[in-house]
């Protein structure tokens, strides 16, 4: 059953945090009309960029209807960051089967994230002048705590494409490319002692 | 269990850094569990249906457009 819980996000116009919401157990229904709420943004933006004959970020033709199908398997959860009684991003999880690789926690159990992404209107990549910021810093905090909450300590991993390296390494164990992955993605995986210096401001 | 919560203030200093950048994760298990051809399809073609086995509407009128090299997130 969905619950929600308080959050923020940063608003770039007033520079303000903004109260927002994350929204726990989002299912296959409420996706796709997710999906269909930013798909019109999305498609005014990719024509904005192909007249003005920029590259399109790689994510430009993320379906979110179709990655509802997976709810449907138990080990996925679906995530949302709401602010202003819109999604503002979304975060898929798997909390089994996934072990962590770095020697420290190595064959512990991490909190997988199988999908994250935030609105075409709130990146750069797609709009000149983005919404809001912070979305992702929001979904990687609910990461961490769905993660403590399994009693994986805050421990997490995925696998990032390309455009979005330099924002996971900031925070995140770089493994490199993966071979194992079909698209042969670069590997983060975050620590016990990284959730924590995420979290406290410490340097990670 | 320990408050795995950020103050608003380092939230603010992290949003700004983040700053609009993209975040987008493929995860491995369900990236090699679908069938990664129904990428290669034209913009048009891709938007379009929403539910498998729904009609897909009207052609929305934004040109066709093959996927760019490299990897691209399957779905």
């Amino acid at each position: 059953m969905m619950s929600r819980r308080p959050t923020r996000l940063f608003d770039r116009a007033s520079e303000r945090i903004v109260r927002a919401e994350i929204l726990n157990e989002i299912s296959r229904d409420e996706l796709i009309d997710i999906h269909m709420d930013w798909q019109p943004a999305r498609l005014e933006a990719l024509t904005s960029l192909r007249g003005a004959g920029k590259p399109w970020p790689e994510n430009w033709h993320w379906d979110w209807g179709m990655k509802a199908e997976n709810l449907n398997l138990l080990a996925y959860r679906c995530f949302a960051v709401e602010c202003e009684g819109r999604t503002q991003g979304l975060m898929m999880v798997s909390t089994i089967g996934w072990r962590g690789r770095i020697d420290v926690q190595a064959g512990k159990p991490v909190l997988y994230i199988e999908y994250i992404e935030s609105t075409p209107w709130n990146l750069a990549g797609f709009v000149e002048s983005p919404r809001f910021s912070g979305v992702g810093v929001a979904l990687i905090e609910a990461a961490i705590q769905v993660s403590a909450s399994e009693g994986f300590a805050g421990r997490i991993a995925l696998h990032s494409l390309p455009q979005s390296q330099p924002f996971y390494r900031r925070f995140m164990h770089d493994l490199d490319i993966d071979p194992a992955h079909p698209e042969k993605l670069c590997y983060f995986e975050m620590t016990e002692d990284q959730a924590k210096a995420f979290i406290e401001g410490r340097p990670i | 269990m320990k408050d795995y919560s950020m103050s608003d203030d380092l939230f603010r200093q992290r949003a700004i850094e983040e700053d609009g950048c993209m975040i987008t994760a493929v995860g491995a298990g369900l990236a090699s569990a679908m069938d990664t051809s129904a990428v290669n399809v034209s913009l048009h073609q891709r938007t379009a249906p929403l539910v498998p086995g729904e009609d897909p509407g009207r052609p929305i009128p934004i040109g066709e457009r093959s996927l760019p090299e490299g990897p691209s997130g399957t779905l």
